[in-house]
């Protein structure tokens, strides 16, 4: 080993980005740095906006109660992307069981798709396999190597970066498409139009707000130029924001930018919800749209309460877009997407109409990610009634398993039941490696030691109980319900 | 089903191509008058008028087709005549089953020598199916395929196995669709890497 040069000019620091933007809250989170991910001119984001839309969009981002802007972003559509649009407006008020569509899917992906492409050549698959016979597909499928499910034969000069978290796992970068994306705004008015909601753009408030509550979010505003109005009229207004306190100057413009601007349709999750509900502001939605997490039965009858407005529950991920949605908490109705779903027991086999097991989706939306049997994670059963199709007790997380002190086994969706029944609308559940149940409320509804009595006599065992006063107290990010240290073969013991 | 019917040895098959004489790939022979006479020869057949028609078709020029591309043809037809005329292939009981459910072995050699040079020319020159061991197990596999028996001892699922492992065309066609899989996951790679893809657009709906 050489001695050191006492000439060596000492290495550089690392700059530290929390100095570098005091905005941060975790130097790991840089993408989130004020617009720091904005490239494109506003007429790149708004092709079809004339100079007077443009106008309107500046205009909301000027207001001055407006959020400090994280992100700016358009929904890329271009004058040709109309005849897709179309198209999708009409599926979605089509039939919804309709699914000649599976077969060429499957022929198509033989011939495009490379991971098919690959099976074919293998003669494990082919273009005239059954649906049922293919193998299903992972997300740790798409996270190991997304680009053999990318069709070798379509245009990549349009595509666009989509995130998936998930619950558990590694991050996935999902290849989506600007029309498959403004597809997700027609399907929403496709459903509220068909439970009566009359929605079309009002001056001065927004069309729709997207509302998150956490510590760093992208926030946007943006115009809907695929909302389907009247000819002439002007694309209604939309912006992404951030109920925490950090997203805005102050704390008050919140309430007033949110009160002033009254969005006419609120789209949401469970947790920003009810510190939405909490805020007692004076808004008048015609809807409420939940979606990524489940929607307990009493948030439902909250928002319903509190803005006498239908609430629309969609289920989807962001790997297979929507794929089913609620009305009424009543099951949620495969939409008129080219969506097909099966319910598969644990080993992969299809079970009855009936009988729970996973959801795994077919879709064929997306054209940069066709998905044949994708295993979601996610579990129902499955009727056929007058509604369609319809999946009925989603759980929107793989059931986790509690052991009572006998040993015996018991399901989360016990608990969800139990849970529910005491009117708990934010939980979570989890037990330790060596058996001990921890139980953690929210005060805003419910009866919580009601509710941990319940566990405590379900399990036979003690429930540690602790109740938040606020929302924020349950922690950020996709919330989990039940978890559990204890591994199957702790289980067995 | 004819696919299941399994015919001689592939090595026999093999060793057959291997004494094919030099003479037989020589431009100079009248292939037309070999596939005759071996129709007659096979089962006393004389060939009519549009099977003669089609055969000419096959082995003489058409618009764009090279010398050496016409070569190639007539090479691979007198092979198949070869290999046909080998007393162990056209008495093999799968051999003589496939040939009855093809209307008989004149009718059968017919199709072999109308299918064998769509499927292997331009794959390699002509003296190769003769010389290089890898061109003759490609060839006896293509000839058995064709003659729609299995090579014997072998499954339908090994035999197409084995195929494909020798198979030219298939080999470049793999290659062909690998390349071209790597260049695209290079390029979402790339694309999903801009930052106007990166922008992302609005999202109505959370998931």
């Amino acid at each position: 080993m050489s001695p050191p040069d006492p000439q060596a000019q000492p290495e550089p620091t690392r700059p530290d980005p929390m100095l570098l933007d005091p905005t941060l809250p975790d130097p790991a989170l840089t993408e989130y740095a004020p617009m720091g991910a904005a490239v494109l001119t506003d007429q790149a984001r708004w092709p079809t906006l004339d100079g007077a839309g443009l106008a309107r969009v500046a205009a909301l981002r000027a207001h001055p109660r407006a959020p400090v802007w994280v992100h700016a972003t358009g929904d890329r559509l271009t004058a040709d992307d109309q005849v897709g649009l179309e198209e999708a407006a009409a599926r979605f008020s089509g039939p919804a069981d309709d699914h000649d569509w599976v077969a060429a899917l499957v022929a198509r992906v033989h011939a495009t798709v490379p991971r098919y492409r690959r099976a074919a050549r293998d003669g494990t698959s082919g273009p005239s396999t059954p649906l049922a016979d293919l193998p299903t597909t992972s997300r740790e499928d798409l996270v190991r190597d997304v680009a053999s499910f990318v069709p070798v034969d379509v245009d990549l000069t349009r595509v666009l970066e989509g995130s998936s978290s998930g619950s558990t796992g590694a991050a996935l970068v999902v290849p989506l498409h600007p029309v498959t994306l403004a597809a997700d705004l027609l399907l929403v008015q496709a459903l509220l139009a068909t439970e009566g909601v009359r929605w079309e753009p009002v001056d001065g408030r927004l069309g729709l707000v997207n509302v998150v509550d956490q510590r760093t979010a992208f926030t946007y505003a943006s115009a809907m130029t695929a909302f389907r109005r009247v000819t002439g009229a002007d694309a209604p207004l939309m912006a992404r924001i951030n109920l925490d306190a950090s997203a805005w100057r102050d704390e008050a413009d919140r309430d007033r930018f949110l009160s002033e601007l009254d969005p006419q349709v609120v789209s949401t999750s469970t947790l920003p919800l009810l510190r939405l509900l909490e805020l007692g502001l004076d808004l008048h939605p015609v809807a409420v749209v939940n979606g990524a997490t489940d929607l307990p039965a009493s948030v439902r009858s909250a928002v319903e309460r509190r803005w006498g407005c239908p609430v629309l529950d969609v289920y989807g991920l962001t790997e297979t877009g929507p794929v089913a949605a609620s009305a009424d908490g009543s099951g949620h109705v495969v939409v008129g997407r080219r969506v097909w779903v099966e319910i598969l027991d644990a080993a992969g086999r299809p079970v009855p109409d009936g009988t729970r097991g996973e959801i795994v989706v077919t879709v064929d939306e997306n054209p940069y990610l066709p998905l044949l049997r994708y295993r979601t994670g996610d579990h129902a059963s499955l009727v056929r009634d007058a509604r369609g199709t319809v999946l009925v007790g989603l759980e929107g997380r793989a059931p986790v398993v509690f052991v009572a002190a006998d040993g015996t086994e018991h399901s989360s969706i016990d608990a969800t039941q139990l849970l529910q029944a005491y009117g708990l609308a934010v939980f979570h559940l989890h037990q330790d490696v060596d058996g001990a149940v921890h139980l953690e409320t929210v005060a805003l509804s419910g009866d919580s030691q009601g509710a941990a009595d319940a566990i405590a006599r379900w399990l036979t065992r003690p429930v540690a109980l602790t109740t938040h006063q606020q929302v924020s107290g349950m922690g950020t990010g996709k919330p989990r319900r039940f978890s559990s240290d204890r591994t199957s073969s702790d289980a067995q013991r | 089903m004819a696919d299941d019917l399994t015919g001689p040895q592939l090595a026999a098959v093999r060793h057959r191509i291997s004494n094919a004489s030099p003479d037989l790939t020589d431009p100079q022979v009248s292939v037309g008058a070999v596939v005759a006479d071996l129709a007659v020869e096979l089962d006393g057949a004389v060939l009519d008028a549009a099977s003669l028609a089609n055969l000419d078709r096959d082995l003489e020029h058409g618009p764009g087709m090279s010398d050496a591309s016409v070569a190639e043809r007539r090479a691979l037809v007198a092979l198949v005549c070869w290999l046909v005329l080998d007393p162990a292939v056209r008495s093999d009981p799968g051999i003589q089953e496939a040939a009855q459910a093809r209307g008989g072995l004149s009718a059968w050699m017919l199709g072999l020598v109308a299918t064998i040079p769509r499927q292997l020319s331009g794959l390699r020159p002509v003296g190769r199916w003769v010389e290089d061991d890898s061109a003759r197990e490609e060839l006896a596999r293509a000839f058995l395929g064709a003659a729609g028996v299995l090579p014997a001892g072998e499954s339908p699922s090994v035999a197409n196995d084995r195929w494909l492992a020798v198979s030219t065309a298939y080999q470049r066609e793999l290659l062909t669709a690998m390349a071209q899989e790597a260049a695209r996951a290079e390029a979402l790679a790339k694309a999903l890497a801009e930052a106007r893809a990166k922008e992302a657009a609005a999202h109505y709906v959370p998931s």
